[in-house]
C-alpha cells in the first residue's frame, strides 16, 4: 500500500485522505456538539471536542467510517470553517461570555457556496454541457480562488479599519492546503465546497430571505 | 487615546496575501511542468491476419466456479504478457447473488502451454479493501484490469457507499509490489478514483479501458443516479490518474464500449435505455474531447451490456443481444468503420428467460477468447479462431 505523502501530483495519497477524513469528521461532530448541546451547559463546546477525538479511539472509529462510507470527507473549506467555529466556541467559554454568535461569512459568501453548489450538483446530474466538475484537476480553480484570496486580504491590509475578513483566511487555507496536498480527492471543488456545506449555505440564504420578507410583510404601513 | 494603526502595522493580511500569491504561482508553475498531452490512442492489431477471414468456435467450456459461490456475472478478460506461464486472466464477482454482501472478486488464469483454466482464487474482499482505504465497502462488483507499463495488473471495480448502484465508487487497486506469482495475486489500494462532486457516488465501470499510444489507457465509465451518461478518465503508462471527460449529452447512454478508428478518432458503443431499445452510437475526432451524436445503430439493444473489440484499424467486431427484449441470445457482428455491422453470427442461444449477458473478449494464442454471463450460475468461455476459408 502506498502510504508516501506525495506518490504523484495528480491525486492525494491514502495516508492524506486518511488525515483529512478523520480530522473533517472530528470536526463536524465536535461543532454539532457545540451548536446543539443546551446553551446552558457551559462546557458542551469542550465535551464536543473531546467526543470529536474519541471517535478515533476504537470502540467509536465506526461512526467516522460510516459517515464517510456515506458522504466521502468534507471539504477543505468546511473544515477551516469548523475549526474556526470550535475555536470560537471554546473561546467564548474560556472568556465567560455566552454563546458564541459572531458572524462567521457575510451573505453574499454564503449565497457564492450555495449558487457553486447548484451549479456542480446539475453538472453531476448531467444538465450542463460543459464538465464542470473536470475542470477541478486543472490549475484554474485553486489559482482563481487564491487570488480572490489574495485580493480580499490586500483590501483588509491595506484599509486599517476593516479586520481581515474570516472567510478570506479559512478559504486561503483550505485551498492552501489542497495545493499542498491534493486533499481530499485531487480535485479543486471538492476542497472548496461539499453537499453538507451546500445544504447549510441554501438555509442560510432561505432564512435570511424569509426574515426579509417577514420584515417587509410586518412593516407599518405609512398613513 | 489609542492611535489608529495604519496599513504597514497590520502584518498578518499582508503575510497572508503573499502566502496566497505564492501558492497560486507555485500551482500555476507545477502545472505547466506536469501538464500531460492529450490522450492519443494506441492504433492496436492484435490480429491483423485475420481480416476478411471466416470464424469458428474450437472449444469452450465454463470457468471454474469458486466453490460457496451460486452466483457469477460480470466477466471481463486480460490477456497477459508473453512472458508469463499464463495467457489470459479472467475476473468476475461471485457470491450468494449479485449485490449480495458475501460478493467478491474472482480470477482464474489459463496456463500458456495446456490452455486449461486454473481453479478461481479471490482476489479482492470488500472487508479487507475497505479497512485499507478506511471508510469500508457496502458492496463489490463489475471488475475491469489492465497492464501497465511495468507489467502491473490494475483492477477497477464497483464498490459502493450507503445504497445500491445508485451509490457505486470506482476502486482503484493494483498488483502488490511483493506479488510477483499471479497464482497467488495481491492487490493493494490505490484509491477510490474521484468522479464526482456529490459525495463521489454512483459511478461505474464495465467495459475494457482503451490503449493509448504512451502506454497509458482511456477507461470508459458511465453514471448512473436517474439519468445515465457516459464518461471517461484517462491515465499514463503507470495507471497515473491524468483526467476526465464526458463521453455524451445524451442521459439514456451507460456502458461505453471504445474503439480507435484512428488515434483521434473515436467511436463508443454504448447500451440504451431509450425507448427505440438500439445500440447506441457517438464519434469524437479530436481524441475524447469533442464528442458527436448519431442516430442510434440498426442493432437492436435491451438494455444489456455490449461488447466491442479491435482486431485491427478498420476490422472491429461487436457481441450483443439480437433482441429488443430479453437476454436468451448473443450475437456477433464484423465490421470495418464501427458503424455499418455485417450480418450476425451465433455466440450462445437459449430458450426465452434464460440469461447469456455481459460478453467480454480478448486475442492470445491466435485465438479471440470469448467470456459471458451464463445463467447467473457462473462464466462460459469460447475459443474462435480464423480459418482460411474467406468469409
Amino acid at each position: 500500500m502506498d502510504h508516501s505523502l506525495f506518490p504523484d501530483l495528480t491525486l492525494p495519497s491514502l495516508a492524506w485522505q486518511g488525515v483529512f477524513r478523520q480530522v473533517g469528521w472530528m470536526l463536524a461532530v465536535a461543532v454539532v456538539w457545540g451548536q446543539l448541546g443546551p446553551s446552558h451547559w457551559a462546557r458542551r463546546w469542550w465535551w464536543g471536542m473531546g467526543l470529536g477525538v474519541a471517535m478515533q479511539l476504537p470502540f467509536l472509529s465506526e461512526v467516522p467510517t460510516a459517515l464517510a462510507l456515506s458522504f466521502q470527507t468534507p471539504s477543505l473549506w468546511s473544515q477551516t470553517l469548523l475549526a474556526t467555529v470550535l475555536w470560537q466556541g471554546l473561546r467564548a467559554h474560556r472568556s465567560g461570555a455566552g454563546a458564541p454568535a459572531p458572524q462567521l461569512l457575510p451573505l453574499w459568501v454564503w449565497a457564492i457556496t450555495a449558487s457553486l453548489g447548484w451549479v456542480l450538483l446539475l453538472d453531476t446530474l448531467g444538465w450542463t454541457d460543459a464538465f464542470i466538475y473536470a475542470w477541478g484537476f486543472g490549475p484554474a480553480v485553486p489559482v482563481l480562488v487564491l487570488g480572490g484570496c489574495a485580493l480580499a486580504l490586500a483590501i483588509a491590509a491595506w484599509r486599517p479599519a476593516s479586520p481581515a475578513p474570516i472567510w478570506a483566511w479559512c478559504m486561503a487555507g483550505a485551498v492552501g492546503l489542497f495545493v499542498l496536498t491534493r486533499a481530499p480527492s485531487g480535485n479543486a471543488w471538492d476542497a472548496i465546497n461539499d453537499p453538507w456545506l451546500w445544504l447549510i449555505a441554501n438555509g442560510v440564504c432561505a432564512a435570511q430571505l424569509w426574515r426579509g420578507a417577514k420584515r417587509r410583510i410586518t412593516r407599518p404601513q405609512s398613513p | 487615546m489609542p492611535q489608529p494603526r495604519t496599513h504597514l502595522q497590520r502584518p498578518w493580511p499582508w503575510l497572508g496575501l503573499l502566502v496566497c500569491l505564492a501558492l497560486a504561482a507555485w500551482e500555476a508553475l507545477r502545472w505547466q511542468a506536469t501538464a500531460s498531452p492529450a490522450p492519443t490512442a494506441a492504433l492496436v492489431a492484435p490480429a491483423a491476419h485475420t481480416v476478411g477471414k471466416a470464424w469458428q468456435m474450437v472449444d469452450s467450456g465454463d470457468l471454474p466456479q469458486p466453490a460457496s459461490a451460486p452466483a457469477a456475472h460480470a466477466s471481463h478478460l486480460l490477456t497477459l504478457p508473453a512472458n508469463s506461464p499464463y495467457a489470459l486472466a479472467a475476473f468476475w464477482f461471485a457470491g450468494e447473488r449479485e449485490s449480495a454482501p458475501d460478493v467478491r472478486i474472482a480470477m482464474s488464469l489459463m496456463d500458456r502451454q495446456s490452455l486449461v483454466w486454473h481453479t478461481a482464487q479471490w482476489v479482492v474482499d470488500r472487508h479487507v479493501m475497505g479497512a485499507a482505504l478506511g471508510h469500508g465497502l457496502r458492496r463489490l462488483g463489475n471488475p475491469v484490469a489492465w497492464l501497465d507499463a511495468q507489467q502491473r495488473i490494475h483492477l477497477f471495480v464497483v464498490a459502493t457507499g450507503l445504497g445500491g448502484w445508485a451509490a457505486s465508487r470506482v476502486l482503484h487497486l493494483r498488483q502488490a509490489p511483493h506479488s510477483t506469482d499471479l497464482a497467488a495475486l495481491q492487490l493493494e489500494v490505490v484509491r477510490v478514483l474521484p468522479l464526482s462532486w456529490l459525495w463521489n457516488t454512483s459511478h461505474l465501470v464495465r467495459n475494457p479501458p482503451m490503449p493509448l499510444a504512451d502506454g497509458g489507457m482511456v477507461l470508459p465509465l458511465h453514471f448512473e443516479l436517474r439519468v445515465k451518461y457516459p464518461l471517461f478518465a484517462w491515465f499514463n503508462d503507470q495507471g497515473d490518474f491524468q483526467g476526465l471527460r464526458r463521453i455524451s449529452v445524451r442521459k439514456d447512454v451507460l456502458q461505453p464500449s471504445l474503439l480507435a478508428l484512428t488515434s483521434s478518432h473515436w467511436l463508443a458503443l454504448m447500451r440504451t435505455q431509450s425507448m427505440r431499445r438500439r445500440v447506441a452510437v457517438v464519434e469524437s475526432f479530436d481524441a475524447g474531447a469533442h464528442w458527436q451524436s448519431h442516430e442510434d445503430l440498426a442493432l437492436p439493444n435491451p438494455d444489456a451490456a455490449l461488447a466491442a473489440f479491435q482486431f485491427a484499424p478498420q476490422s472491429y467486431a461487436l457481441i450483443h443481444h439480437p433482441t429488443q427484449q430479453g437476454r436468451q441470445a448473443l450475437v456477433w457482428h464484423s465490421s470495418s468503420d464501427g458503424k455499418n455491422w455485417s450480418q450476425p453470427m451465433m455466440v450462445a442461444q437459449g430458450p426465452e428467460g434464460s440469461e447469456f449477458s455481459y460478453p467480454a473478449m480478448a486475442w492470445t494464442q491466435d485465438s479471440l477468447w470469448i467470456s459471458y454471463t451464463h445463467q447467473r450460475t457462473h462464466i462460459r468461455w469460447q475459443r474462435w479462431q480464423a480459418t482460411d476459408q474467406a468469409r
